[in-house]
Formats: structure tokens, sequence, C-alpha cells
């Protein structure tokens, strides 16, 4: 068997071959072999058991020991068949399944990821460059515009958002117009920053028709302002048992309504996101109200849209309220364009545009030969106009009588005590400046002026762009290219206003005054003693004079029977 | 931001609004090189934008060894001639704060303020009118100290105390982990301590003196006066300042990568209180 090495291994497998089977082997026969050889194959198969934990049976580890010593492996001999056969066995060891695994969360990069990689995924309309011209006109503004080349313009101004993040909010603004038909024009009007999360806003302006249809929707919204916000109209004295003389005569002032859908200022609809890639939400419309508390607060956005807003005095609505007032305040001061490039539209009869005062539609200037580049970004501001109506301190572009109303208002109640009151006087109509005033009618921030102009390199100053950034609402910036025939207006701060001197809260408003004074009101003295006398005589001479008359007529029936 | 990376790092700090037109990187990117070189400085950092109304201010810092003393300051208002700012006095500063406005842009430029005084006890008591004019450049030394001393942040074990006192870089600090980065008591306001020493034995006993030697944000009044954001998911940290608007800190967890950068008036947000 010495000289028979690798027939070692060749024997066993035709040995296992042959267990049990009658089949022929090479020995012969079904005679039997020998008893030794019996025996031989018995300690074999035995040797060749596998147990169950092991991959290898007690046969084969010998045969691998005895091929290692006969190939010279084995140095050491004896002393050495140990270690060998350890060595062995630990050669062979696998290492079975960790038991615990990494456990794979998605983090928030991949789930922001994710979402974006959607925006990107979607494929682009397809430009359809082969319609009547028409048609091609309409289709032409329900585009997106053309956000690279304003981040472009704005980047060399120094001011603005990184180009990724510009390529991201183009897509997201593209999905949006899709997902909205009714949408006419779409615009990004910047980025507002909060204390947890940040806003992305976007502007868009809605065909006529589709107003009323979104009106609806908004007005369940209007209704559902928390309780404790809600103006009460029942007063606190109708509970009392007071006499109907002594009923106090406040009125709270009248709810001055809000513009309807499609006008002044809520022509625009605005609609936010917190990432390009998240769903957009829509503004809600914004009342007077709103924006007259937003004049007297002055807070943090925080970020998320349906947060309380707790400030003193209280804020009617919620946070997407503030972020909506806070958008029509800075939209209506610093939305500028060249001074040219809108005008008014005239085709209109004289009368109206005269009646109007200024308050027309503008739209773009087709003869508008441009202006040089110098000009506008002269500190003097002539050459830059606001085109978006200012906010009359009322809260609405358009002036409201609230007098008109109550009169209105009376003939329905007929209540006789009111028209009683003396009418106050009807308020004079507020009105602001017209569209289309250059810049440099606004007022001064304090000592500093309200916008600050610049050309944008000092290096090449010939192909340099006027920039225009805002010292009232710090972060509104407006750049002009090309001759200020390519411009565009950009938000990007915190939302908040540059106040001169520091913030004052408002002080409530001063207690009510006492009730007019009246006959049943107005104290008097007590009498006097001597008056007390007087009277007290006068009534008795009264009472005396009054017993005489009646005893002389009982005098007088009494002779009559008689 | 150190000068080296600035053009990688402004990406950093865009989402708040803050780029940096192409010419206005070109620019520093040798200038910057050059003021390094001419004054021997260990490291320079661009420390940010000033904005005023005829011109904004770009403001440079060097340091030396020892990065929390040994710090000069310089200004220019078209990237490539530096100027050097006077270290801010404490006179200074008190009567910086007076100056109000933005900055004009003009260095030499002079504030006035008009402070009105009694004389006199009584009824001989006369106002007199005290003007006290403060030069721009003084106000504007004054208030890089001051956003230094309020704002200016690093993360935690970024920077080290050596047993001599000086404070120097962590070669092995590895950056924060994304949840580390996410506490505010992670990230340490880069001056002499004040609240520290303030503290109790028990709450120091954790502290390791060589990286725990400065004020951690958690201790800042008011409360909710940073404003902690995580961009790209949880790629990038910012941490934006409600005193000092327009003060961005950016860190990448898992990096070495951090670094801060003011662009702004330079007023100070007086009116927090009520905003939060």
């Amino acid at each position: 068997m010495i000289g028979e090495k690798h027939s070692v291994r060749g024997r066993r497998d035709m040995e296992s071959k042959d267990l049990g089977s009658s089949s022929g082997s090479e020995d012969g026969s079904d005679v039997g072999l020998s008893v030794e050889e019996k025996e031989c194959m018995n300690a074999k198969m035995f040797l060749q058991t596998q147990k169950d934990n092991e991959n290898i049976s007690l046969y084969d580890h010998l045969s691998e020991i005895i091929t290692k010593c006969l190939n010279g492996e084995l140095n050491g001999g004896l002393d050495k068949l140990e270690e060998l056969s350890q060595t062995m066995k630990m050669q062979r060891f696998k290492m079975p399944a960790a038991p615990i695994k990494d456990h794979v969360k998605t983090t928030p990069t991949e789930t922001l990821a994710k979402s974006q990689w959607k925006l990107l995924k979607k494929s682009p309309t397809v430009v359809k460059s082969d319609l009547d011209p028409l048609e091609e006109g309409e289709e032409r503004s329900r585009s997106v515009p053309d956000i690279l080349r304003q981040a472009a313009f704005f980047e060399l101004a120094g001011v603005g958002i990184p180009r990724e993040e510009n390529v991201r909010i183009s897509l997201a603004l593209s999905d949006l117009l899709n997902d909205y038909t009714s949408i006419r024009t779409i615009r990004f009007w910047g980025k507002i920053l909060g204390l947890t999360k940040n806003y992305y806003v976007a502007e868009t302006e809605f065909g006529e028709d589709d107003y009323e249809e979104e009106d609806m929707a908004n007005e369940a919204e209007h209704e559902e302002l928390p309780v404790d916000l809600r103006e009460e109209d029942s007063s606190l004295f109708d509970d009392l048992m007071l006499p109907d003389d002594i009923k106090p005569i406040y009125k709270p002032p009248p709810k001055i309504p809000c513009e309807p859908a499609g006008s002044g200022l809520n022509k625009k609809i605005y609609f936010v996101t917190l990432e390009p890639g998240l769903p957009w939400i829509r503004l809600p419309h914004v009342t007077p109200a709103q924006i007259q508390g937003a004049r007297k607060i002055r807070k943090f956005f925080t970020g998320d849209l349906d947060a309380q807003v707790i400030t003193s005095p209280p804020f009617p609505g919620a946070e997407k309220n503030y972020l909506r007032a806070q958008i029509a305040r800075i939209t209506a001061s610093t939305q500028v364009s060249p001074l040219g490039y809108y005008r008014f539209d005239d085709e209109g009869e004289e009368e109206e545009a005269e009646e109007a005062g200024g308050r027309g539609d503008i739209i773009m200037d087709t003869e508008f030969e441009g202006v040089n580049i110098r000009e506008l970004a002269d500190t003097s501001l002539q050459s830059w106009v606001h085109h978006s109506q200012v906010i009359l301190p009322q809260g609405r572009t358009t002036w409201w009588n609230p007098v008109q109303s109550k009169e209105f208002n009376e003939e329905d109640e007929e209540e006789d005590e009111e028209e009683e009151r003396n009418e106050p006087d009807e308020p004079e109509p507020e009105s602001g400046p017209p569209l289309l005033t250059p810049l440099a009618e606004d007022e001064n921030v304090g000592v500093s002026p309200p916008w600050i102009a610049n050309t944008s390199s000092k290096f090449v100053p010939e192909y340099a762009i006027a920039v225009l950034q805002s010292n009232v609402w710090i972060g509104a910036m407006a750049f002009a290219a090309e001759k200020g025939k390519y411009f565009e207006n950009l938000y990007i701060g915190w939302g908040q206003k540059n106040l001169e001197a520091e913030f004052e809260p408002a002080l409530p408003d001063p207690p009510m005054n006492e009730f007019p004074s009246g006959a049943e009101v107005t104290e008097s003295d007590d009498p006097t003693p001597e008056e007390e006398a007087a009277v007290r005589a006068a009534l008795q001479e009264k009472q005396l004079e009054a017993e005489f008359s009646q005893n002389l007529e009982e005098a007088d029936s009494e002779d009559e029977e008689d | 931001m150190d000068q080296c990376e600035l053009h990688l790092s402004i990406d950093y700090v865009g989402s708040s609004g803050i780029i940096l037109s192409p010419e206005q990187k070109a620019a520093l990117q040798t200038s910057l090189v050059i003021l390094q070189s001419e004054n021997k400085f260990k490291k320079v950092y661009f420390w940010g934008k000033i904005l005023g109304i005829k011109d904004d201010y770009f403001i440079a810092q060097g340091t030396g060894k020892d990065e929390m003393t040994e710090r000069r300051t310089f200004y220019s208002k078209d990237c490539v001639r530096w100027g050097l700012l006077p270290p801010a006095t404490k006179p200074m500063r008190e009567q910086s704060k007076l100056a109000k406005g933005r900055f004009t842009g003009d260095p030499s430029f002079e504030f006035e303020h008009v402070e009105t005084k009694k004389v006199g006890d009584g009824e001989d008591a006369t106002e007199e009118e005290e003007t006290i004019t403060i030069k721009e450049e003084d106000r504007l030394a004054s208030v890089v100290a001051d956003i230094d001393e309020e704002v200016k942040i690093v993360p935690r074990s970024a920077f080290v105390k050596t047993p001599t006192g000086q404070v120097v870089p962590n070669r092995s600090f590895e950056g924060l982990t994304v949840s580390e980065a996410a506490k505010l008591c992670s990230y340490m306001h880069f001056r002499e301590p004040k609240l520290l020493l303030e503290k109790t034995l028990l709450q120091k006993a954790n502290l390791d003196k060589s990286i725990d030697f400065m004020d951690t944000l958690e201790d800042d009044i008011p409360k909710g006066s940073w404003s902690l954001q995580f961009e790209r998911g949880s790629g990038l940290m910012s941490l934006r300042s409600t005193l000092w608007l327009g003060f961005v800190f950016y860190h990448v967890p898992g990096t070495r990568k951090f670094g801060s950068v003011y662009v702004g008036t330079g007023e100070k947000n007086s009116d927090l209180p009520f905003m939060l």
C-alpha cells in the first residue's frame, strides 16, 4: 500500500460506489470478498462516516495527514503530528455568517436624493417648433423662465443662489407648471430663510377664468382661523341686564374685505416648497387684516407652515398667512424694472385712463429702446420704477370705503339708536404713489438711502451689469443687463424689514371712553338741607291747598244735596 | 474659510444666499496668497464681506501659530489691495455701537452721534450737546471684533490647547458624525471662555481640558439664536446666526471641512428676543 499513494483515494471512491451493490467490481464477483477484505471495507466505511457538525470525515482527515507526511511537509516526525493535525483543522475553519448584520437605514440624504432624482428623470416636454405663430405665442408664455441665465447674471453681481440649486429650482418650477394647468405665467420669486427650514417661493399668475374655481377652495380655508383669533361679534354686554338707555356704543371697526382673487394683492398666487423636489404647497390669499398685522410684528419664520404665530398684538393667522403677507409686502416694495420697460395700457378711452390715475394695467413696451447701464447703476435711481402696486395703510392696493357699506348694513338692521349717533366724517381715501414711479421717490431708511445701485464689475466695466440691492428689505435685489432689456428681481433673505431704529412692539389701543354724558349718566349734586326744606315746605303747602279745595268741594256738594 | 479652498468652500454657503462672483474669486485667490506670503502668516482666512452703500468691504484674517490670539484683520474694497485694520480696543467698540445706519463704503467717513448732557444742578441746568465722531474704519474694526467675539464658532475637538497654552488645529480631527453635528453642544465659541469658568466642578468633571476649553453653543442666551439646518439631506450642515444676520457656519459631517463666513450689513440684530 505504500507505493500506491494516489490510489488510496481512487480506491476509496470505487469502494464507496460498491457499497451494498452487487454490480461488478474490479475484484470480481458476488462470491464475496474475503473476510479480511470485508473487515477492511467495514473499517473504511466506519472511518468515512461524517459527523454532522464537521465537513469532513475522519478518513479524509487522516488521508490528508498521511499525504502531507509522504509529501515531506511533516518535519520533526511524531512530535509535530498533533500540531500538523491542528493546523489543518484550523485552516479548514470557515466563519459562519455574522449573526449581527449592519442595519442599513436610509439616511435623509438618500431620501432627498431620491425625490430630486425624480425631478431629473422626468423627460422635458417636447418643444413644438412647427406650430402656428399664434399657438406658439401661448405655449411660450407658459414656459418656465430661463432660470440659469438669470442665475449667471446674479452670479456676476455676486448675489444669489449657486448654480446647481438653480437647476433644481428650474426643474421644480416646470414640475409645478405641469401639475397646475391653470397657471399662465410662473416665476421664481426667491428664497426665505427660516429657523428650521427654508422656503423656496414661486410666483404664478392664473388665467383669468381660473381664479374663480380656486377661490371657492380657498374661502373655506379663510374662515377657519383658530377660535381665539376669530373676531367675536357679540359683545360681553349682551349677557348683562342693562337698562336699554345705557348700551355701549362701541362697535368693532368694520372688517375690511380682502381684494377679490385675480386683482390687487391677490393677483399673483404663490407656491412654496421646502426643497426643490418636494411637493409645492399653495399659499392662501392675503387679507388686509393680515397685512396690517404683519406690519406690527417682527418674527422669524420657523419653516413649518402651520405653526402658530404667537405675537403681541396677535396675528390673525398661521405661519402660512404671515408668510403670504410678508411676500405681498416685499413684492409691493421691491419689484422694480428699468424705466420704460413697462408702460400703461393706453388702448382704453382717455377718460378711463385718467380716472384710474395711473393704476391701469401695465404692459410691456415693445418699443423700449433700452437704458444705458451707467444710468441704471446711477445712485440717483431715476431709471428704475416700481411695477407693482403700493399697499395702502388699509392693507389693500385699492381704497375701500368703510362708510358706504355701513349705511348699507344699517338699512338692513334698522336700529334706531345707531342712526341717532353722529356719523363719523367720511374718512379720506388713502392713496399711494401711482404705479411706475421711479425709485428716487422712495423714502430713506433713517440716514441711509433706500436702494443701493452698483455695477457688477470693476475689472471689466464694458460688460458689467447694473445691480440694485434694497435697503428697506435686506435681501431683495435686481439686476439689469443688455441695456436694461433683460432684468429680473429676486429675494433671498430672512423676510424682515430693515427698521431704522429698534423694533418697538405696538401698544394696545387706548381703552374705550366712558359713556357719553346724558341725563341718565350724569352725576348730579345731592340737594342741600335748605333746598330740601324748601321743597318740603312747598309740598306741604300744596297738600294743604289740595285738602282745602277738597273740603270746599265736599262742602259744596253737601250744600247741593241739601 | 481657509483661503486655499476658497473656491470650493464658497459653494457650501451658497444655500444661504452667499456667493462670490467669478471676478471676486479670481482676485481673492491671488491676493490672499500674496497677503500670506508678505506677512508670513501661517493661515489666511477669508472672513467675509460687509455691505456698504457705495462699496462693500472684503475682510480677511491672517493667523500665526496660535489661532486665538495672533490674529490680524485686513480689509479691501476691490479684493486686490488690502489694508490693515487697527485692532479694536474696548473704548473703540463702545463708541462704535453708537453709530447708526449702514456703512458707506468710504473708510474715512465719520459718523456723528449727538449726545445731550445736562450740565449743572437744579434750575441752572443747561443742555450741552456733545458730538462724538466715529471713523468708519474704527467702526469696521469694532464690528469685525464683535462678530468674532460673539458668533465665531468651531466644531468641538477641531482645536486643541497645548500644555503651553497655545491653541493649535487638531491634526487628528476627523469631523463630527451626523448625530453629533445635529447637537448644539458640539460647537464652541472660538474665544476666551466666559461661561465655562462658572460651571460647577461636577459639570466640568467629564470635560477634557485640551478640547473643552471654550464655551459651547448650548449655553447661548437667548436659546434659539442659532438656526441649525442640514442641507442635501445630511450631507452638509449649516448653522446660521440670528444675532448677526448673515453669519453662516458650515461643516460637512464625517470630513474635516468646516468654516464660516459673514456677508451682511454689519448691524447686530437687537430685536432678536421679539423675533423668536
